[in-house]
């Protein structure tokens, strides 16, 4: 069971003087129970390849299927496609329209046509899951706080219990505490078996989570693998305009001056633990107490 | 929606040719020019030289003629609409019958007529804002309207409106797609049901609309004020307006040929 787009081409106002192609052949699977990252700049072509996973744009050309059924397909409903994948929009807060929170997270459920007593067990599920307390349901969405509205927006599409979810930029314009509260919650999302498909530009944001990634530029994936695959080409990466995650640079820079050191490594801590352990005992001890 | 993103109508194509340099203004009065005649012509003989006068300018302004025609099919419904309307509605000599509707000879003409000039008008008009970048419409627009200044016309307040405007079309466009494909992968449905159903189906996508537009016009003045716009008052511009020989040309040339046609036709 999987997502599988096959040479995927999107051109944007075909046949106009304004055509512009967004997509020029992009082939990958996204698969069930993955913690996948799309990386690429504004303009890559992020944000068009999402909308057809869940059939919002058709292709110009290629193909998409999910779990093994062709979207495009004559017979295939493209309403239970979009509630088996989830898609939050970048600012989904905007989106946001309803009187009262419990109202607006309840619209995708009830678009399924769900009864009623299944529509509020589910809104009460994914305001639990995106870490909202229950008495902000009655309260009107408009008069939240940002960081609050956006998780009303992405609680909007998990009460549809999708088995992808796909967010594209789900930390913009949060503050620090705000960006990891929504990455943990995403990542506790996974952990109970959603599959995600994480968008962002930020290298830092993705190496950290996510197990595989796929890198556009230019309407195309240029790399793609795990983290530790796609970031050993670094060159590719910066030509593009991306960068290394910093701490992976850091790695890189030493071990190109000849510390054996591992290079897969994405945050402080375990930078620091690795480092400590090349220097050896003695070294490492004197290193300790300067970092401390 | 796809019907607003087919909309030839207001776009601007960029490019390089004749057409496309000339002055706003010119632009703006053979436009005009070529309104005034299209109301006043009665003949198909008139029309046909004025659609050859248009057609020669698509030429010169280097568009692709499907495309220009292309504008037309959102006012489709409106054509169609006045032709049946004259064609069954119009006294004079009966030469059909259906049920209790008459065709006369007349409201056929009177019909084609009407078409005619409606399809005249919109590729004309459509051929002003292709060629000419909205800014430089509007440029034009207050440039013509500044000597009614001097009795109270706020011109650079009208054409500041427009431009704003204009500015927000397509920005406004994007957020609307946007909002659609939200709720749309939220299980929403636009295209099924009644109308009080569908005009209900609305509200998910003009709430979140309505919301944006004040926040982006709230964060507009803010950032106007920021920059101490104070209106026209003073003010110069970057780029100013220049009539070249070129523009007189034009100009005479149009004015010509709408004396000769509107007099002979």
């Amino acid at each position: 069971m999987s997502i599988r787009v096959r040479d995927l081409v999107h051109i944007y106002q075909a046949g106009t003087p304004l055509a512009t192609e967004a997509l020029r052949g992009v082939t990958l699977e996204i698969q069930e129970g993955e913690f996948f990252g799309l990386i690429g700049q504004t303009g890559s072509g992020k944000s068009t390849l999402i909308q057809h996973l869940n059939g919002l744009i058709k292709p110009t050309q290629g193909s998409v299927e999910v779990d093994g059924q062709n979207l495009w397909e004559r017979g295939t409903n493209l309403k239970e496609i979009r509630q088996k994948v989830g898609l939050v929009f970048q600012y989904p807060e905007h989106q946001l329209f309803e009187e009262t929170v419990f109202a607006d997270v309840a619209f995708g459920p009830r678009n399924m046509g769900l009864p009623e007593g299944e529509v509020k067990e589910r809104v009460e599920e994914a305001l639990a899951m995106v870490g909202l307390a229950w008495e902000i349901a009655d309260r009107s969405p408009f008069e939240l706080s940002g960081g609050q509205k956006r998780r009303v927006a992405i609680a909007g599409v998990l009460a549809m219990r999708p088995k992808y979810l796909i967010l594209d930029e789900p930390t913009a314009g949060l503050d620090p505490m705000g960006r990891e509260e929504i990455l943990e919650e995403i990542r506790a999302l996974q952990r109970q078996g959603v599959t995600v498909v994480l968008v962002s530009h930020n290298m830092e944001e993705v190496a950290r989570l996510v197990t595989r990634l796929a890198v556009m530029h230019d309407g195309r994936i240029i790399a793609h693998g795990t983290p530790e695959e796609v970031f050993s080409k670094g060159e590719v990466l910066e030509e593009v305009g991306l960068a290394l995650p910093q701490i992976a640079q850091l790695m890189h820079r030493l071990r190109e001056r000849g510390l054996d050191i591992p290079v897969n490594i994405y945050t402080v801590e375990e930078a620091r633990e690795a480092i400590l352990r090349v220097l050896g005992p003695k070294q490492g001890k004197s290193a300790r107490f300067l970092t401390l | 929606m796809a019907l607003l993103r087919d909309m030839t109508l207001g776009q601007y194509i960029p490019g390089e040719s004749f057409v496309h340099r000339l002055d706003p203004r010119t632009k703006i009065i053979v436009t005009m020019l070529l309104i005034i005649l299209l109301f006043l012509v009665e003949t198909f003989q008139g029309y046909g030289l004025i659609a050859l006068f248009i057609g020669g300018l698509i030429l010169l302004a280097r568009l692709s003629p499907r495309f220009v025609l292309r504008g037309i099919r959102p006012m489709l419904v409106i054509i169609l609409f006045t032709l049946v309307l004259h064609v069954f509605l119009s006294e004079g000599e009966i030469i059909g019958q259906l049920g209790p509707l008459k065709v006369t000879k007349e409201g056929l003409f009177k019909g084609g007529m009407m078409v005619t000039r409606l399809l005249l008008l919109i590729i004309g008009a459509s051929l002003l804002t292709l060629t000419t970048s909205p800014i430089a419409l509007t440029d034009g627009i207050e440039a013509i309207l500044s000597p009614g200044k001097r009795f109270g016309l706020p011109a650079h307040e009208l054409a500041m409106m427009m431009t704003i405007a204009l500015r927000f079309i397509p920005t406004l466009l994007e957020e609307m797609d946007k909002i659609t494909k939200a709720q749309m992968a939220r299980g929403a449905d636009f295209e099924t049901g009644n109308i009080v159903q569908r005009a209900k189906s609305l509200l998910p996508l003009l709430v979140p609309l309505f919301v944006s537009a004040f926040r982006r016009a709230d964060e507009l003045a803010v950032a106007m004020e920021a920059r101490c716009y104070r209106g026209g008052e003073g003010r110069t511009k970057m780029k100013q307006l220049l009539f070249t020989g070129r523009d007189y040309a034009v100009i005479s040339l149009t004015l010509t040929f709408a004396v000769i046609v509107g007099s002979l036709f």
